[in-house]
């Protein structure tokens, strides 16, 4: 999966980002500076979100093709399909606001 | 754990399922308002009826709907006399459904309410989802 790869690279780019801006500056930064636990628990919770909006995704097409061999009823199909396009919807929203986190870091003048 | 607005969504689809088994029963009951019986002096068709139960979803830590029974109407048979007619009996009465029109027309109309009822709901927990998701595109 090429998203959780990106993603989960993005992490870490962003903790190494961290890392360096903290030899620079003393202080408060050490405050902020996040722990290597920190970004693997945040790289796994993108990969169960990825992985799980992935699963709801096939759910949808196999309830999908169910329906128009009529082995499932209508509302099936529209729980499927609208459970499926939520979950879409949100992860696109969340992996939009992500990387456009990671573009500001990156515009940022050193 | 579970999304309250999956869950309502989930909820109100076990509505539509209900409703749409009592539309069936219905169906049934006015498609065979004249079916008479096979021998004569027999039962004709016996209206049916559907009741419904609350169901504890564990998964979902909420009740929903499910038919508990379709059972039969033990009301008694319109009689007419007719002895031309096949499942006349000796006397010349038939026995016909106890299916009535108006009956079954109300449980029709009351199925179509509750069954647009949980359509609002899923429509409407689609829309508080979508603005939800809609407050990180922005900004």
């Amino acid at each position: 999966m090429a998203a959780v790869g990106f993603v989960g690279q993005a992490a870490k780019l962003y903790e190494e980002a961290k890392t360096f801006g903290t030899g620079v500056t003393n202080g408060p930064a050490k405050v902020m500076e996040p722990s290597k636990a920190d970004a693997a628990e945040f790289s796994n919770f993108v990969e169960n979100m990825v992985s799980q909006s992935v699963g709801t995704l096939r759910q949808a097409e196999s309830v999908s093709a169910a329906g128009i061999s009529g082995k499932a009823s209508a509302q099936q199909v529209a729980e499927g399909v609208m459970a499926a396009e939520l979950t879409l919807q949100s992860a696109v929203a969340i992996r939009d606001k992500l990387v456009s986190a990671y573009q500001e870091i990156m515009r940022m003048p050193v | 754990m579970f999304d309250p607005l999956s869950a309502a969504m989930s909820i109100a689809s076990s509505g539509l399922k209900a409703q749409s088994q009592r539309l069936r029963v219905v169906s049934e009951n006015v498609a065979n308002a004249n079916s008479t019986a096979q021998v004569p002096g027999g039962d004709p068709y016996r209206r049916k009826t559907i009741t419904f139960d609350a169901e504890l979803d564990r998964a979902l830590g909420a009740s929903k709907v499910q038919v508990k029974s379709i059972g039969v109407d033990k009301s008694d048979f319109k009689l007419i006399h007719d002895p031309s007619h096949p499942a006349a009996a000796e006397d010349g009465y038939v026995k016909l459904p106890n299916v009535s029109a108006l009956v079954e027309m109300a449980d029709m109309r009351e199925a179509t309410r509750s069954y647009e009822a949980n359509l609002n709901i899923i429509d409407q927990a689609r829309k508080m989802v979508m603005r939800t998701t809609d407050l990180m595109r922005r900004g």
